[in-house]
């Protein structure tokens, strides 16, 4: 298939496409069952029960049927509850699997919501998707590794503080992006 | 203030200001449900993870947080332009398409409507927003008319969180015009105000065919003098070209000739008797009655106007779509884009209408149908009883496939075929001769035996 989608869609120059047949985009919403395949996966071999991996099972179909729609926040969340009833080390090896897992859940659905089932793809429209994803999870990994080597123990109140300060900052300046944005 | 879409000016300024918002939200830029997902969901993760020391928490939200932040960005107001296009193009042809996209500096994706290589409005497809031009290919394989293209497009920022449109792209329709075909040309009778052309008239004139010898009148030219007969006329009355034994050659005139082509658009039947009932998919049935005869219809008006001779065209079932008898190429173009149009509005009415005024006197009447009625026949010999030469050229596919989903099919079929050979009778009983289309070979023959039975080579 890639064969196909490279010839068919010839680049003549850096800014002109000759359109060929690309990829259905059928397949982002593959990529989304797949990834919610390896997340009940990974949690169902850390203890979750039936009733929580059917509902996250529906979570994950309705996010392949209707990628923008709520399904695919409501899959996150379910995720993070499963998380925490499962409890262990932050950085046990399932919740790292688990995070890069959810985020490409998030920017499959973002993809693929903006698409109708029988459009096509060509593939180089991804690589810049893939690049920021690929950063972020690096970032991710880097704080992971911060906080794993970081002292535990009882945290001062003026510090608790400032984390939360911090969120709530992070938070007016997210309004202001998006704000801005649109 | 001008009320926008959706308001009278009206509303209070607190509903004004909502419907605005939203309107603002379609028009412009808007985030999309990812976007609201990456800030609420990655923030409420991050913030319960630090609030209730859940480490895993966090590294969860902090991924779509970072999306959130990274992707609320506004990249302006993207614009998509189509280069124009001709209007008509030739079947079997096949042309580019270029879109000009300027999706901002800070796009990402740009979803488009475009078509490729089939006819249709196409899929959509996700390109990179770096792709400021965009061509695609298309082959144009079956002659008709419909909407070509409508660029649809949606631009999108980075991850697709948020997003301009879509925006519905202005149809554009393109006229396929069915292929220029040539066949046999037959003998047609001469038109009788005709000056020019290829058709040998009754009367004499400057063409190359002998008429007549006779004696010298007053007002010939020397040049038609025929010595050899007037110097035999000469030595007979003892050697001298007195008055009386000066010959001249009498010479046809050669005319154009008037060919109306009425064709039958009510009916656009296959071979398959069963899918009759059935609407075709484009708009013609590929290979069906309709297609068969405008295709027939091209082929003939293409070889009679380039001898020189008009052809008018007549749409049976929407008499306010023919086309005058005319010459030239011109005319030929005019009569395939009204081939075209005719198709599109074939199935007009039940009834077909050839009234007197549409066919010039002494015009040749080629009747284009399938005669799967009455109608159509008691037209044609209402025609042949007006003078004109008519023949019928039958459309009907061959051979018929009975329907097979039903017991009755090979009775129908044969019934139906019945009562068709009874109606071709009928019209040959009236002198109109019926002939499948095909190369043109049977229609040269009939119009040949048809001038000689009409006496115009001894007119």
């Amino acid at each position: 298939m890639s064969e196909l989608a490279s010839e068919s869609f010839k680049t003549v120059s850096a800014s002109t496409i000759e359109l060929g047949a690309g990829v259905p985009a059928i397949a982002l919403r593959g990529v989304i069952g797949l990834t919610g395949a390896g997340i009940i996966l990974v949690l169902a071999g850390h203890g979750i029960g039936g009733p929580a991996l059917i509902l996250i099972g529906l979570a994950v179909l309705m996010s392949m049927a209707v990628p923008a729609s709520p399904a695919p926040a409501l899959l996150v969340l379910l995720v993070a509850v499963s998380v925490v009833a499962i409890g262990g080390s932050p950085f046990a090896p399932h919740v790292l699997l688990l995070v890069p897992l959810v985020h490409l859940v998030h920017v499959s659905c973002a993809l693929a919501g903006l698409m109708p089932t029988r459009s096509r793809v060509r593939l180089s429209a991804l690589r810049a998707p893939a690049i920021r994803f690929v950063a972020i999870q690096a970032g991710v990994f880097a704080l992971a590794g911060l906080m794993a080597v970081a002292p535990t123990g009882t945290v001062p109140g003026a510090l608790e503080f400032v984390a939360v300060a911090g969120i709530a900052a992070i938070a007016i300046i997210l309004w202001r992006l998006v704000y801005r944005a649109l | 203030m001008i009320p926008g879409p959706g308001l009278t000016g009206r509303e209070p300024r607190v509903v004004r200001w909502f419907v605005a918002r939203r309107n603002q939200g379609l028009l412009g830029w808007r985030g999309t449900d990812a976007l609201a997902r990456g800030a609420v969901c990655g923030l409420g993760l991050v913030g319960v993870g630090l609030t209730l020391h859940q480490p895993a928490l966090l590294l969860l939200g902090a991924p779509l947080l970072a999306s959130a932040a990274l992707g609320a960005v506004a990249p302006g107001v993207p614009k998509v332009v189509m280069q124009p296009r001709p209007r008509a193009v030739e079947e079997g042809r096949s042309g580019l398409l270029t879109a000009t996209i300027d999706a901002g500096a800070r796009a990402e994706l740009v979803a488009i409507r475009l078509p490729r290589a089939a006819v249709g409005v196409g899929p959509v497809h996700l390109l990179p927003a770096s792709a400021t031009t965009v061509r695609t290919r298309v082959r144009w394989d079956a002659w008709g008319d419909g909407v070509e293209l409508r660029a649809d497009h949606l631009v999108a920022g980075p991850d697709g969180l948020v997003v301009f449109g879509p925006v519905v792209g202005a149809e554009s329709r393109r006229m396929v015009l069915p292929p220029v075909t040539f066949v046999r040309p037959g003998p047609l009778p001469p038109r009788a105000a005709g000056l020019v052309g290829v058709h040998r008239s009754r009367r004499p004139g400057d063409g190359t065919e002998l008429r007549d010898i006779r004696p010298f009148q007053a007002g010939d030219r020397l040049r038609r003098v025929d010595w050899r007969v007037s110097l035999r006329a000469a030595a007979a009355v003892g050697g001298d070209l007195v008055p009386g034994t000066l010959h001249v050659r009498e010479r046809h005139a050669e005319t154009d000739a008037e060919l109306v082509l009425a064709l039958d658009t009510r009916v656009d039947v296959g071979a398959d008797v069963g899918e009759w009932s059935i609407e075709a998919a484009g708009a013609v049935r590929a290979g069906g009655s309709l297609d068969i005869g405008v295709r027939a219809a091209t082929a003939l008006a293409a070889t009679y106007l380039r001898q020189g001779d008009r052809v008018g065209l007549v749409d049976l079932g929407s008499p306010r779509l023919g086309v005058l008898p005319g010459s030239g190429h011109r005319q030929l173009e005019r009569i395939r884009h009204q081939l075209v149009t005719c198709a599109r509005n074939a199935g007009w009415t039940s009834r077909p209408v050839l009234r007197p005024v549409q066919i010039p006197h002494g015009a040749a009447v080629l009747v284009l149908s399938t005669f799967l009625d009455d109608a159509v026949a008691d037209l044609a010999a209402r025609a042949a009883r007006r003078g004109n030469l008519v023949i019928g050229i039958d459309l009907l596919p061959h051979p018929l496939v009975p329907q097979r989903d039903t017991p009755w099919g090979d009775a129908v079929l044969g019934m139906l075929l019945a009562e068709r050979r009874v109606r071709l009778d009928a019209l040959r009983t009236h002198g109109i001769a019926t002939i499948a289309w095909g190369d043109g070979s049977p229609l040269a023959g009939v119009l040949r035996r048809a001038r000689r039975r009409r006496g115009v080579l001894t007119g």
